[in-house]
């Protein structure tokens, strides 16, 4: 899923002060998961704001609503009644959620109220961590399923850099080395030969490196 | 007087919400810790209440709005001490103004 987390009231503030009527939409599927964006912080929010705008002894209208997926049209045009009464759009999705939203809403001023940070897992309760960088062109079969792009500091494909010490990495000792599980999980499933196999250097042209990407599917378009 | 099977069940968003629709205060009375029949929602609404109170603290209303007490259930003479320090004390803030759209 898509990680992010919301962003401080006060820029949020100085983004939508201009507007009298803004419409705070949510989405309740990645962001959700990760207590960013889904319908709680919805609630939150919106009511922060209003909390915010009371004590200045303003009085903006400030409207709720939440999407189940932000960037799929389908569900997009849900809020299509509500848009027109407001001024602008408040959105608790994440980049690309922001953008179709302005894509779909035209002539609608579209703000984001989350920073969009990563794709990873909720590792347990109130922790999420960061395991795919989208290369383009996985190579977690070579790895038991762990990641060296995006779990090794270096993004080290042949191996661990040496500077590991008791399972944490050098470059950040609060995280796990990426090496270190590497090792581990595929000793652990008696498949250690998949190192001594030669994994080239990583074609960043796959990744957005290469530039922003697309994926075009004849047989899924209309 | 909102009765919930268990403060657990409480979140920030409950609190921020009822204060923008109007209420000036909002007294949590929760279990003891060790008696939570939940095992943890007695601990888990303390943090909640006190990520309630960041929030209202960068929105610059005072975190004395809200109130996270931990009474034995039933007992109402502790109950009416309590309301009777927490009313005064939230009268004496200044009011949050009413917002006249919704
Ligand atoms: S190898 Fe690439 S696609 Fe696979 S998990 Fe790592 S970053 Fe993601
Ligand atoms: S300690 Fe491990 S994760 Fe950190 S840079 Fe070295 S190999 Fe990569």
């Amino acid at each position: 899923m898509i990680v992010a987390t919301l962003k401080e009231i006060d820029e949020i503030r100085k983004m939508i002060d201009r507007y009298d009527s803004v419409l705070v939409v949510g989405c309740d599927s990645c962001v959700a998961e990760c207590a960013a964006g889904g319908s709680r912080e919805t609630m939150l929010l919106a009511s922060a704001l209003k909390l915010s705008y009371m004590k200045d002894h303003q009085n903006p209208t400030i409207t709720e609503a939440v999407l189940d997926r932000q960037c799929v049209d389908d569900f997009i045009d849900q809020i299509a009644n509500q848009v027109p009464d407001h001024e602008a759009i408040l959105s608790l999705g994440c980049g690309a959620g922001v953008q179709a939203l302005a894509r779909v809403y035209r002539d609608k001023p579209v703000i984001p109220a989350l920073n969009t940070l990563f794709i990873g897992e909720t590792q347990s309760r109130g922790v999420w961590q960061e395991n795919c960088l989208g290369c383009g062109n996985c190579k977690l079969g070579f790895f038991g399923a762990v990641c060296p792009v995006a779990r090794c500091s270096k993004k080290l494909m042949n191996g661990p850099c040496g500077g590991s010490k008791g399972g944490r990495c050098e470059v950040h000792p609060e995280i796990s080395c990426g090496w270190d599980l590497i090792i581990r999980r595929l000793d652990a499933l008696g498949e250690l030969d998949r190192l001594t196999e030669y994994v080239p250097p990583v074609d960043w042209s796959t990744s957005h490196s290469g530039g922003p990407r697309k994926v075009i599917r004849e047989d899924q378009q209309p | 007087m909102v009765s919930i099977p268990c403060s657990g069940k409480i979140e920030a968003h409950h609190l921020l919400k009822t204060l923008a629709g109007g209420a000036q205060g909002v007294l949590i009375l929760a279990c003891a810790e060790k008696a939570c029949q939940y095992l943890e929602g007695s601990s888990r609404s303390r943090k909640r209440v006190d990520y309630a109170r960041e929030w209202l603290h960068k929105v610059g209303i005072s975190a004395e709005r809200l109130d996270f007490v931990r009474i034995p259930p039933m007992d109402r003479a502790a109950l009416e001490n309590l309301l009777r320090e927490f009313i005064p004390k939230i009268q004496s803030l200044e009011v949050i103004p009413a917002i006249a759209k919704a």
